[in-house]
């Protein structure tokens, strides 16, 4: 039973714990995230947030605790099962391409799932590849690539996305369309859980985010809260977006984090300066 | 542990085709002789190749651990499911034969091993390269082949990552044989053209590092090849064509 | 053969040595090992092929430590010399020619490596084969007889399967990638 684009599942991780022969990656974490929240998981390196959300697609599974997915128990499923409702982007995704063109490894996902092409042709479109679609994956540049494996994924129509760094090694137009198509898959209610270094990009889609450390949440926040909160960042070895810098040395209303609200703001002032 | 483990012995110092000539020259007397005497003979000669390198320790388990399943299936395939004579051994028949061909082939498996895990244990990696960039052979081929080893842990992880990474979009791993069959190109394929991907990069890099396919360089530091070392694998190039002359002659003869 | 060339064949060897990892992945009883020696004969030549396959017969004793395979480095030249010519009669071009040749390698490869495994190890060597041997012998099979047909029964498959996703892989190749490999035109 595949979700139906526009019905996200809701993410759960209760009191998980989870070792790398002998290596404690995660010690105890909960999280309840609801269906159709974007949430954005930091930490620094070997804080276990690529551990957390692999687990999510069974690809590990926790020596002690439980992970649901809607009303699914993960444990009970095999990844190829709970691709069926999680589509997870990993961090070289590139490297799994291998069909002749683009469209054809984009549509081996879908064919899997026994759906159709019109999440395809949408995801293709979305990442500004139908030009390209023809083409060899492999004939085209690295950053391309890596949005065809995204494409693959999306093309799933997943009920819960999850990207591990997706926007390392992408330009600025590919990220751009990254950002553009997880607020779409946002409204359509579906659950994202992106894994990222980049501040600037979390604050453009994250609703909440959760920052983990040692393998234990060290904080979990609204997104608007905590970004542009650079007193509680701080202690978590983190920096505030730059939107959400210049809001606050402007002392913007709102505390926007995300580059056009910071921008509407700052439009707002000037009308508001010249207005009166 | 498989892999070279440094020491001050005889066998560390020496030039190092010097272990691998005993090496090889054991495992070719493991072949020359087939009466079980013989060959434990050849196993225990390989087996003081090991004590006089002071490795026998670490490579005794490794040597065990490998030759052990070998040896269980020699015993059922030879000692039980042999021909006659046969002794019996509490409620099981023995085939006699059987029994005498299992110690022939689980010694000489045996001494083989002992033989390259001491050789393994005892040469060290770069000064085999000194030694045979100092023989004239092209180091850029040395380095390349040596370096493989290198790119290997590299693309096991690539093979992990794509059979996860395939399986999230759905595909099944286990099934039926065919369904198992169709999924060997949605996982092979992705792993060679990664790999061709990375050629010219590749290539580009050893040549920008001066690793030039047909580029000589001299050695550095070419271990020294002494009077004793050039004795001992003369010694060991004697016995083994004495051991086939032997063999062939003397046994055909 | 030029520095590319032998890029070629390092990778060609990385291949042979993690490949077995996807077959034991998928629980299937083949070992897909001369994946990289087969590749790098249809783009590179024998020659190339030839040192790729020893490579990695003497890299994979060295990795394993199981050094005993080492006399069956020449079912690798065998190999590396076959599909360079299955390559130069185009045998790659069509799925269907690839199994067929994969599977006369299947048959040559066996015999080179049936009357090894025969003669120098008293049949046991190579892990799964041997166990096919011993269940063959313990049916009843002479022991030549039980070797012989699990040698050929593990080769026919893996040799078959190596040549048709080297089939595949030859398709699959990009057009910027496959003109850097002029064997690849004749
Ligand atoms: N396959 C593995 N084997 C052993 N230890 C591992 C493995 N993968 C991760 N670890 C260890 O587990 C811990 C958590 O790793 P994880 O990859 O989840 O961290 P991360 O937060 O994703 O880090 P990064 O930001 O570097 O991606 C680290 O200490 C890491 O070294
Ligand atoms: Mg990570």
């Amino acid at each position: 039973m595949s979700a139906a684009p526009g019905r996200g599942h809701a993410v759960r991780w209760e009191a998980v714990r989870f070792a790398y022969d002998g290596v404690e990656a995660l010690r105890g974490v909960s999280l309840d995230v609801p269906a159709g929240t974007t949430l954005a998981i930091l930490g620094p390196n070997g804080a276990g947030k690529t551990t957390l959300t692999r687990l999510l697609i069974g690809l590990l599974r926790p020596r002690a605790g439980r992970v649901s997915v809607g009303d699914w128990d993960v444990a009970a499923k095999r990844p190829d099962e709970l691709a069926a409702r999680v589509g997870y982007v990993f961090q070289h995704a590139d490297q799994q391409l291998f069909e002749r063109t683009v469209r054809r490894d984009v549509a081996f996902g879908p064919q899997r799932l026994g759906l159709g092409d019109g999440g395809v042709e949408r995801a293709l479109g979305e990442l500004g590849l139908l030009g390209g679609a023809e083409s060899h994956p492999y004939d085209l540049p690295a950053p391309a690539r890596k949005l065809v494996a995204l494409a693959g994924v999306l093309a799933m129509e997943p009920g819960v996305l999850v990207l591990d760094e997706p926007t390392a090694g992408l330009d600025r137009a590919g990220r751009d369309r990254v950002i553009a198509a997880l607020r779409r898959r946002s409204v359509d209610g579906v659950t994202v859980v992106v894994v990222s270094h980049d501040l600037a990009f979390v604050a453009e889609v994250a609703e909440r985010i959760v920052v983990l450390r040692e393998g234990v949440v060290v904080a979990d926040a609204p997104a608007g809260r905590l970004l542009g909160d650079a007193a509680a960042l701080a202690p978590l070895g983190l920096e505030p977006p730059p939107a959400a810098a210049v809001g606050a040395a402007l002392g913007l209303p709102g505390a926007p984090i995300r580059v056009e609200d910071c921008a509407a703001a700052l439009g707002g002032v000037r009308w508001r300066g010249t207005g009166a | 542990m498989i892999g070279y483990v440094p020491g001050a012995s005889a066998l560390h110092r020496a030039h190092p085709y010097t272990p691998l000539a005993i090496a090889t020259g054991l495992l070719l007397m493991a072949f020359a002789v087939s009466a079980p005497g013989a060959v434990w003979v050849v196993v225990a000669a390989a087996a003081l190749f090991a004590a006089s390198a002071g490795v026998l320790g670490t490579v005794l388990r490794p040597a065990a651990i490998l030759a052990l399943p070998t040896w269980v299936l020699l015993t059922i395939l030879h000692g039980l499911l042999g021909g006659a004579p046969h002794v019996m051994l509490g409620p099981v028949a023995f085939s006699v034969p059987g029994g005498e061909r299992a110690l022939v082939f689980g010694g000489r498996l045996a001494a083989i091993l002992l033989a390259f895990l001491t050789a393994l244990a005892t040469v060290s990696p770069a000064r085999l390269v000194e030694a045979m960039t100092a023989r004239g052979v092209p180091f850029g081929r040395v380095y390349l082949l040596v370096s493989t080893l290198t790119v290997v842990p590299r693309l096991r992880a690539r093979v992990r990552q794509i059979v996860d990474a395939q399986q999230c979009r759905g595909l099944r791993l286990g099934g039926s044989p065919l369904a198992r069959l169709r999924a060997l190109g949605p996982l092979v394929v992705p792993l060679v053209l990664s790999a061709l991907a990375e050629v010219d990069e590749q290539a580009l890099a050893l040549d920008v590092r001066g690793g030039t396919a047909r580029g000589r360089r001299t050695a550095l530091e070419p271990p020294e090849d002494s009077r004793a070392d050039r004795a001992v694998r003369l010694a060991v190039l004697v016995a083994v064509v004495a051991a086939y002359a032997w063999k062939f002659l003397g046994a055909g003869g | 053969m030029t520095l590319r060339d032998l890029v070629v064949v390092r990778l060609g060897v990385a291949v042979n040595l993690v490949v077995g990892q996807v077959a034991a992945a998928l629980l299937l009883p083949v070992y897909l090992d001369t994946i990289g020696t087969v590749l790098v004969a249809t783009l590179v030549g024998p020659r190339a092929a030839i040192v790729a396959g020893l490579t990695s017969q003497v890299l994979n004793a060295v990795l394993s430590g199981n050094f005993t395979w080492l006399p069956f480095g020449v079912v690798q030249i065998v190999i590396a010399l076959y599909a360079a010519l299955a390559a130069r009669l185009g045998a790659f071009r069509r799925l269907g020619t690839a199994v067929a040749a994969g599977f006369g390698l299947g048959i040559v490869a066996a015999s080179t490596s049936a009357p090894i495994s025969y003669y120098l190890f008293g049949g046991a060597t190579a892990g799964g084969v041997t166990a096919v041997t011993t269940v063959l012998r313990a049916l009843g099979a002479p022991l030549p007889v039980a070797v012989a047909a699990a040698s050929y029964s593990t080769d026919l498959l893996d040799k078959s399967l190596v040549f048709a996703l080297v089939a595949v892989v030859l398709r699959s190749l990009p057009r910027q990638m496959a003109v850097r490999f002029p064997m690849l035109a004749r």
